[in-house]
């Protein structure tokens, strides 16, 4: 099992969020240090920080939205991926829009 | 007493806000709101003055905004706008509907949510999507929307919706039951012999008149209509329209008799105003005669069109009247439609049209 791929719980990673996910929830800053052992905890973690912000990342029924682009440690992401300890989380929006 | 009118807009990038006073004779613009979203409709509680934007993102998904300080600052939410029992995901909110403590959210893929605190948090109405005729519906146009919600004036538990392209249904238990209210619409788009379905109209917009909730219109893709018994039986009113095909309709604040239209030229024609001259076009006798009011609107290489949610008329005495352009212009009239004046260019794509007046 690779690095990325160890389960591991409540350790300390480091997210950054898309300039219009910042803009949306009126957040200070895009570079966040949370507690989140896989990409499904740390949008949780980021949920209970800023509510809603999950709705604007994932869609019902539970997966990421078709134009949000999730990356752990530079490498394409779903919800299930893990995220090693110190590792980061990169939250983007895709090429999409008119 | 009436201290400004707001004109709420809905455009494919953002909200919009226009404020005047009482006597709308100069405009004031507001915005974009709601971040730029595409916002398919914005609607206001006269009570409270809280303001509702409903719209969908194409990386965000969908949401209800909300305003309780007239368009200054903005949150929004869409919990519990999903559906658990299948793929389908959500896309945009497409109308908004108020009344009490009932907000109402049509969306596309077309189904009904309700909120009972305020566009928190939003609980699906699951009985229109398991209806029998669910699997028959067909998207339009502008996608498998659900974009009118008419809320009985008195009784909570009555509301009637239209989906294109499923028709009108009608539901008097608060959304548990639902029956399709589409006898005397056509459907152009089946074979002969098939054109009078139970279901499967491509309804472009439902209003109510006010003070008399039996007495419904509807701008259909197929014709313009009217019913006297709250949907169950519709009589073509198109005769005397330079079109059968068209999207918006207004009724008057206090007139039952009295409904605007915009008639496009048709619906694989362009679908822009006939002869490229922009017209409203009035009946004050429930549909039987209609005439066109051209006053300060353009004359000459018109080609945009409008849509089903962007004409609205105001409370006022006399009452205002509103529409916007696909183009991005806003026109208004404040005596009944006789004469306009362009109160606003430029704009994104205008998706919808509401008024606000707030008293002082």
């Amino acid at each position: 099992m690779s690095e990325r791929n160890q389960k591991s719980s409540g350790h300390e990673i480091s997210v950054y969020l898309a300039p219009a996910l910042v803009q949306l929830f009126r957040m200070e800053t895009a570079n966040l240090r949370i507690e989140a052992a896989t990409v499904d905890e740390a949008i949780n973690e980021l949920n209970n920080n800023w509510p809603g912000i999950r709705d604007r990342i994932c869609e019902k029924p539970d997966r990421i939205r078709k134009h949000i682009n999730i990356f752990v440690d530079g490498y394409k992401a779903q919800l299930e991926t893990n995220i090693p300890r110190n590792g980061q989380l990169t939250i983007l929006t895709a090429i999409s829009g008119g | 007493m009436t201290h400004k009118v707001l004109l709420l807009l809905g455009t494919k990038k953002g909200a919009f806000i226009l404020e005047s006073n009482q006597q709308r004779n100069s405009w004031e613009l507001r915005g974009p709101f709601c971040d730029a979203w595409p916002i398919n409709h914005v609607i206001a509680d006269p009570k409270t003055q809280t303001i509702y934007a409903g719209g969908g993102n194409e990386w965000f998904g969908p949401a209800v905004w909300r305003s309780e300080d007239l368009g200054q600052t903005w949150t929004h939410s869409s919990e519990g706008l999903g559906y658990a029992e299948s793929d389908d995901a959500i896309k945009a909110v497409w109308s908004l509907a108020l009344k009490a403590n009932n907000l109402y959210a049509g969306v596309e893929p077309a189904g009904l949510f309700r909120s009972l605190d305020r566009g928190q948090s939003f609980a699906h109405i699951e009985a229109l999507r398991n209806h029998p005729s669910k699997e028959h519906w067909q998207p339009g146009g502008g996608g498998l929307i659900l974009h009118s919600i008419v809320l009985h004036p008195e009784d909570d538990k009555k509301l009637w919706i239209a989906i294109s392209a499923a028709g009108v249904f009608y539901s008097e238990d608060g959304g548990q039951n639902w029956s399709p209210r589409n006898q005397g619409t056509r459907a152009d788009f089946l074979p002969e012999g098939q054109n009078y379905p139970e279901f499967g109209q491509c309804v472009h917009n439902l209003v109510m008149a006010p003070e008399n909730p039996d007495l419904l219109y509807q701008q259909n893709h197929c014709g313009m209509y009217r019913s006297e018994d709250g949907g169950q039986n519709w009589i073509s009113i198109e005769e005397g329209l330079p079109s059968s095909f068209g999207f918006p309709a207004a009724v008057h604040p206090t007139e039952p008799a009295v409904l605007y239209l915009i008639p496009l030229n048709g619906d694989i024609a362009g679908r822009y105003m006939p002869d490229g001259k922009a017209a409203v076009w009035k009946t004050m006798d429930y549909g039987k005669n209609w005439k066109a009011y051209r006053a300060g609107l353009p004359q000459e290489n018109v080609f945009f069109g409008v849509l089903r949610q962007a004409m609205a008329t105001d409370q006022l005495d006399p009452a205002g009247v509103y529409f916007g352009s696909s183009s991005g212009c806003l026109y208004g009239s404040v005596d009944e439609g006789e004469e306009w004046q362009q109160l606003a260019e430029h704009l994104p794509p205008i998706y919808s049209v509401e008024t606000l007046c707030v008293e002082s």
